[in-house]
């Protein structure tokens, strides 16, 4: 891990950014450094997302799959996933609409009998005119494909892609980290579940949560940064984020009042504090550690589907020392964090996401929100995604 | 009540009108003098509307309502009812999506406790960062409310907002009038509402209807005007509508043939005319007299929810001398007329208004329609409305 950047043109920056979070009106040009990331609705182009988890692929049967807009089917050919587009080059037609193989490495589209083989893309046969001259002549896109961590990886781009390590994470690839998770569908653009991942402050619609009343956390009502420059921006080499050292920067809101009424945080008597660290990283994804307990560090990745729908991924790891440690950890997460933290926590989060989307689609948010001193936060990310991205992804 | 309109230019403006629907192909340009109407997909800007009824609100729980793509939090604060913009300032979400009140007056938003005053929507407080900067320096948007006849009016503008008298029908606010009634969210947007409310012989769809089986109303299958002048442009001071003698300028037609096959109102020995008079209010209110009984008023709000629904206000008034009256008058329209009227009867309107709404969308009704000699009073509406509006409402809000 890089150490903090202290130079003074960052300083510059984020004395900007404050003067913007004080008085927007009179700071506009602040606006204009995350202006990629306005245009980035279906998120950014030629980097590594996970697409569906191994065990989803197990067998050999094809699977679609949908990445910021691009449709793709996914198998498993010989033991390797192999990842080609979803679209015949004839007429267009998805395969997906109705998967044909009639080998283990070709796929047939439904419609005129046009082959493929996964591994290429070529063109190897044309069921309804055999010797058709297309043949060898004429193919579909591949992806690159990673497996690791339990997960499938695509590289979603052109040319040749960077190290998988340069687009996830800090300690995600660790031999000795076990990892668990679950992922699903949710009603929101990806950048509003990334934003809401990452704010310090969201924690507020969690003080009732499942989780707060099932363990010994303690949750503050939110966490207001003590300086200006408690953000550190991690600029690489290897992968790009923004780290929030929750503990040592912030100050916790336990209470607060309106009029005469105190608002509290849930307190108890051997509470333990969580969340130690919250850092988003480049193409977007959360890592949070020390949550949802001091040994654990959740990731969660929200992939692009299309403008209105992301994949929420959400894994928890582990160091360990044994393959029986992670065998027990795996089966912890199935058995009680599943239920008490990625459902009993993070369905409040997805419930806000849904929110917010409505708020950024007819509130018109991206032009109209007030962001206030906690959401600095949110305005690095914005502008280190606008500096770092290695593309915008477009609709074709 | 202005007296009738019998200036020339009046006259020469229905002269066109006539012209217009005898030979639309000829005469254009008359199409002109509704073109604002036509951008008002919305509703108009800056005038009074019902958002709901008084006793929706009879607690001090909050409740969101959309009006004109605005999107309203009302609550009940020491027996006054105030509204607020629901959007959070800082990042736009509804503040109805979950709602949170630690106070009478106030409400906070449940992502990050930004906590609005009802009565002037200033930010009060962030409980996720006490001393917040914007504390006192920010807020949302108000509404101006008034509480009316069991109903509680918001104006939908920018501007001082007029006395809310020039927003609705004459007669509405006397202090002898009992009004109740009932809303709902209907599909179609409101200017078809309002249209088929006031067109004089869409009562065709209604000689089935359960007021005509359950009362001893007549209903003939249509009123035609008498001359080109029998509408009222009522053009203020106060409120601006057309009215419409239906007993004294039309003539009713009971009945009608398709070659040898006749169609007939349905008669009865010792029916009653009902309605002499139907007008139609800026900015989308319909009163009727002496209907659906010669004692009881009709009036009818189409306030535009999005461009493709709106709500229908369904509301009977009856003039009373007493208390004892009015409540007597409140428990027959509930337990009568919303079977017999509100739903016997509107709902016939309600399916013709779901058909328009194909009509002048997928069927492109606002460039295509062929209107007839008794659609007179809707070309008059609408260059009322076009003329006198106090704004269009656009999209965005």
């Amino acid at each position: 891990m890089p150490g903090e950047n202290s130079n003074s043109a960052v300083s510059l920056e984020q004395r900007e950014v404050e003067a913007f979070l004080d008085d927007p009106s009179n700071n506009q040009h602040v606006k204009q450094s995350w202006r990629p990331y306005l245009e980035a609705s279906l998120g950014f182009r030629n980097h590594w997302y996970p697409a569906v988890f191994s065990h989803d692929l197990n067998r050999d049967e094809p699977m679609p799959v949908k990445l910021l807009g691009e449709g793709m089917i996914l198998r498993r050919v010989d033991g390797q996933v192999l990842a080609i587009e979803d679209r015949c080059a004839h007429r267009r037609v998805p395969f997906s609409a109705k998967v044909e193989c009639y080998t283990e490495d070709t796929i047939t589209c439904w419609y005129h009998g046009f082959t493929y083989n996964f591994r290429d893309g070529k063109l190897v046969a044309v069921l309804t005119e055999p010797g058709c001259a297309l043949i060898g002549k004429m193919g579909i896109k591949t992806y690159p494909v990673q497996e690791i961590q339990g997960m499938i990886f695509v590289f979603i781009g052109d040319g040749a892609p960077p190290r998988l390590g340069e687009d996830v994470p800090p300690g995600f690839l660790d031999e000795d980290l076990a990892t668990e998770g679950i992922r699903r569908t949710v009603k929101s653009n990806w950048r509003l579940g990334a934003e809401n991942g990452f704010d310090t402050t969201h924690i507020y619609i969690h003080r009732n949560s499942k989780f707060m009343n099932t363990t010994d956390a303690l949750l503050p009502l939110g966490l207001v940064p003590t300086n200006k420059q408690s953000m550190e921006i991690v600029k690489g080499p290897g992968p790009k984020g923004v780290v929030d050292k929750l503990a040592s920067n912030y100050v916790p809101v336990f209470a607060s009042t309106i009029d005469n009424v105190t608002v509290a945080a849930k307190m108890k008597p051997n509470g333990q504090a969580v969340a130690y660290s919250v850092s988003i990283w480049l193409p977007g994804v959360l890592r949070v550690e020390g949550f949802p307990s001091p040994e654990i560090t959740q990731f969660e990745w929200y992939v692009p589907i299309s403008e209105k729908t992301h994949m929420y991924w959400q894994v928890l790891g582990k160091k360990i020392n044994h393959a029986e440690d992670a065998a027990a950890f795996r089966s912890e997460v199935k058995s009680y964090w599943e239920d008490v933290a990625l459902r009993g926590f993070n369905d409040d989060d997805v419930w806000a996401r849904e929110a917010l989307e409505d708020a950024y689609t007819e509130g018109d948010g991206w032009t109209k929100e007030r962001l206030f001193k906690p959401d600095m936060c949110l305005v690095e990310w914005r502008k280190l995604a606008s500096a770092y991205h290695r593309g915008i992804q477009k609709l074709t | 009540m202005q007296p009738e309109s019998a200036d020339p230019e009046a006259q020469a403006g229905q002269r066109e009108v006539k012209a217009f629907l005898d030979e639309p192909a000829k005469h254009q340009r008359v199409k002109e003098g509704w073109r604002p109407y036509l951008e008002a997909k919305l509703g108009f800007r800056n005038h009074w509307y019902p958002a709901v009824f008084a006793y929706e609100l009879n607690g001090d729980e909050p409740k969101a309502v959309k009006l004109l793509g605005e999107s309203i939090i009302l609550r009940r604060v020491d027996g006054q009812v105030y509204a607020l913009e629901d959007r959070c300032a800082h990042r736009r979400v509804r503040l109805s999506a979950k709602i949170e009140c630690y106070t009478s007056d106030t409400i906070t938003c449940w992502y990050h406790g930004f906590t609005y005053n009802f009565a002037d929507g200033k930010l009060v407080q962030v409980l996720t960062e006490p001393g917040c900067a914007l504390v006192g320096k920010m807020g949302i948007k108000t509404y101006p409310i008034q509480e009316a006849q069991g109903m509680v009016f918001v104006f939908i503008g920018d501007i001082e907002p007029p006395p809310l008298l020039d927003d609705i029908p004459p007669g509405f606010l006397d202090s002898d009038l009992a009004v109740t009634g009932i809303r709902r969210d209907i599909k179609g947007n409101w200017r078809l509402a309002s249209e088929n409310g006031f067109d004089t012989t869409h009562i065709y769809i209604h000689r089935d209807s359960k007021v005509v089986k359950a009362t001893d109303t007549i209903l003939p299958l249509g009123f035609i005007p008498q001359d080109r002048h029998s509408m009222i442009v009522v053009d203020g001071p106060g409120p601006k509508g057309v009215v419409d003698k239906l007993a004294a300028n039309y003539i009713p037609v009971f009945e009608s043939e398709v070659g040898a096959v006749k169609v007939s109102a349905t008669m009865k020995p010792s029916g009653k005319v009902v309605a002499p008079e139907v007008s139609s209010w800026l900015p989308c209110v319909l009163k009727l007299q002496a209907f659906p009984t010669p004692e009881l008023f009709v009036f009818e709000w189409y306030v535009p929810i999005e461009e493709s629904n709106h709500w229908y206000f369904q509301v009977l008034g009856k003039k009373v001398g007493t208390t004892e009256e009015a409540t007597a008058f409140r428990s027959e329209a509930h337990s009568f007329w919303a079977d017999v009227m509100w739903r016997g009867f509107n709902d016939q309107d309600i399916a013709a208004r779901e058909a328009l709404e194909d009509a002048y969308t997928d069927g492109e009704g606002w460039a295509k329609e062929r209107l007839y000699r008794p659609d007179t009073c809707i070309i008059e509406w609408r260059k009322l409305a076009s003329k006198y509006n106090r704004g269009i409402q656009k999209s965005g809000r």
